[in-house]
């Protein structure tokens, strides 16, 4: 990195944690570091909503997406704006009436606290288990661009994430999203403009869709319904609906942002924003992903983007394997490039047989390149059968260090280290509100003063860092994680989801209904998750109607002695 | 007053609309998401 990168990336963190102190020098009681008094207006609370969900996994990850699969991710995301509505004309109005400072108090006033323990469990260990995720990612920028050992700076990540979550609280969590978010969201502009600058001559945003589309990166709906298959229309709609029900209604990084709301109106404005907003911000970022893919068939770039990777294989016995691959990958993306020239000339010039000559052509290179780069990642993982042989999370990042100026490459890692800050502390700051809430409080005999409330929460904060640093070691080897981090999700959100709607559309259903059948869902959706070809948006649905409806029948089934008496 | 958050005055008032006034955001949130679907189809066809 150059001194101008250095200076730009100091400067920012600097500002990023003089901001955030300078705005939570309020921060003295328990009900400001939990929900920062409740007086955010919405468009704070959309920014914080929006930023929470966008960490350093959505600024890698998600380009790196749209750069090997294209559009089609964005799939996902539709079950979204139907979930924001739903939300805001159902659980948000009850979460500011209760007045509850986690989504899990709810439970216990409407079952009993074993029911309670169940969602806060299931959601502390899917919840620290992502923290790890989202902390890797950033962890992986700075190891790949510092030559830092990776271990260790997932630790140093996780130390600054406690210096950022314990020293504010949720008032500063939710100030500086609003900063960091903004400069994350420019920096992706830039981006775009950038590559765009530098496609070829003449080829402007139409031609290069053209080319996008030629390479099949813009299938973005996909109308089939095939369970197998994680991203089409219904499993977006559908699956995806329950997953967002879930992760923006019960889970407590999502929810401790809309209690800090001043009022209902203010939940449901952010909350709605977010509905309109989400869809085109992941559009733009997949696409600058394929952009980069296009900019990438005219000027050549790596054949596996992660460095740590080719440097092992690179100098051990397979590495004339590696190198013969990597000849050959050079050679046939050569011929892909020079194809597709000609197939846009052809297009230009109206020429249809020339274009489809062309095309065959590109297909024939497009083949050979794939196969070369299938060698070399098979001499990748001869050298060392645990090498992580996905390096979707790597190809942003390569690009960006190959042709960004020095200064904004400082930039870059700021605006990253900002994502992961927002999305990490937010995260930390959930699970340590939980963790007090919904367990050091209800421990009989533990001092309950707001001075030793405060101590606990601190010291939970410190445990959440130390477990999220624990798990990011092992995370890189999750493949995409964008996916990884969904995936995950998707194994408990059905379940919680179902124990809240239990709540609301079962009258008759008490506490243990509710707790053997969330018992029931999660085997199941962990059984759907090993022994079937099911994708993970339908885990959502499955553990979601499973608890709802073996909560029901048991309901109607098991009436309680003194109901049935009478 | 009788709102959609809060209960109402006394037992003559009719119950609160279900989505009160925010029926007409929630209704372009959802013709926003239905005009998404149809532009991802039409990206599709296009550049297919």
């Amino acid at each position: 990195m150059s001194p101008l990168d250095w200076g730009v990336l100091l400067g920012s963190l600097t500002l990023f944690v003089a901001y955030g102190a300078w705005r939570s020098r309020e921060t003295r009681d328990l009900a400001g570091f939990l929900v920062a008094g409740r007086q955010m207006p919405w468009p704070m609370v959309l920014l914080s909503v929006m930023a929470t969900q966008a960490s350093a996994v959505t600024f890698l990850a998600t380009p790196g997406q749209g750069y090997m699969s294209g559009l089609s991710f964005l799939q996902f995301y539709l079950g979204l704006p139907v979930a924001m509505v739903v939300l805001s004309a159902t659980l948000v109005p009850l979460y500011q009436r209760l007045r509850v400072k986690t989504a899990y108090e709810f439970l216990e006033k409407r079952f009993d606290g074993k029911t309670r323990t169940l969602a806060t469990a299931l959601f502390l260990t899917q919840r620290g288990l992502a923290a790890g995720i989202t902390l890797y990612a950033p962890s992986l920028l700075f190891s790949v661009v510092l030559g830092w050992d990776l271990h260790w700076t997932c630790a140093a990540m996780g130390l600054l994430v406690v210096a950022v979550t314990t020293l504010g609280g949720s008032r500063a969590v939710s100030h500086t999203h609003a900063l960091q978010f903004c400069i994350i969201m420019a920096t992706m502009v830039g981006a775009f403009v950038l590559v765009m600058r530098g496609m070829p001559e003449g080829l402007g945003l139409g031609g290069a869709l053209a080319v996008a589309g030629r390479e099949g990166k813009l299938e973005a709906l996909d109308l089939s319904f095939d369970p197998a298959s994680r991203y089409n229309l219904w499993a977006g709609l559908l699956g995806g609906f329950f997953l967002q029900m879930s992760y923006f209604g019960t889970d407590q990084s999502q929810v401790g942002r809309l209690l800090t709301a001043r009022s209902t109106a203010e939940s449901r404005m952010g909350l709605l924003a977010n509905g309109l907003l989400k869809v085109p911000m992941q559009a733009f970022i997949l696409l600058l992903g394929v952009m980069v893919y296009v900019s990438h068939q005219f000027t050549p770039g790596p054949m596996f983007a992660n460095p740590a990777e080719v440097a092992k294989v690179t100098a051990g016995v397979h590495a004339p394997a590696w190198h013969e691959a990597e000849a050959r990958y050079a050679q046939a993306d050569a011929a892909h490039g020079a194809a597709l020239e000609r197939w846009l000339d052809a297009r230009r010039a109206g020429a249809a047989p020339l274009e489809q000559a062309a095309d065959a052509e590109r297909i024939a290179a497009r083949t050979a390149r794939e196969a070369a780069r299938t060698d070399a990642i098979a001499a990748l993982q001869a050298t060392d059968a645990a090498a992580n042989a996905n390096d979707t999370n790597h190809r942003f990042l390569a690009f960006v260090l190959a042709a960004f100026p020095a200064g904004l490459i400082g930039l870059v890692l700021a605006a990253v280290f900002a994502a992961a800050m927002n999305a990490t502390s937010s995260e930390i700051h959930a699970l340590t509100s939980t963790t007090i809430v919904d367990v050091i409080e209800r421990i009989p005999g533990l001092p309950r003063g707001e001075r030793a409330l405060l101590a606990w929460s601190r010291a939970a904060s410190l445990f959440w860092v130390g477990f999220a640093v624990l798990f990011a070691e092992n995370a890189g080897r999750a493949g995409s994680l964008v996916e990884a981090v969904n995936i995950l999700g998707s194994l408990f959100y059905g379940t919680i989801l179902g124990i809240f709607l239990s709540g609301f559309l079962l009258r008759g259903a008490n506490g243990t209904h509710v707790f053997i059948a969330a018992l029931v869902a999660e085997a199941a959706v962990l059984l759907c998750w090993k022994l079937t070809p099911i994708s993970f948006l339908w885990y959502n649905l499955v553990g979601c109607v499973l608890t709802v409806g073996i909560a029901a029948l048991l309901a109607t089934l098991v009436r309680p002695r003194r109901a049935a008496a009478a | 007053m009788n709102t959609a958050e809060g209960p109402a005055d006394d037992g003559a008032d009719p119950p609160p609309p279900v989505l009160g006034r925010w029926s007409r955001l929630y209704a372009v949130v959802l013709l926003v998401l239905a005009a998404t679907i149809l532009l991802m189809g039409w990206v599709s066809v296009r550049y297919r």
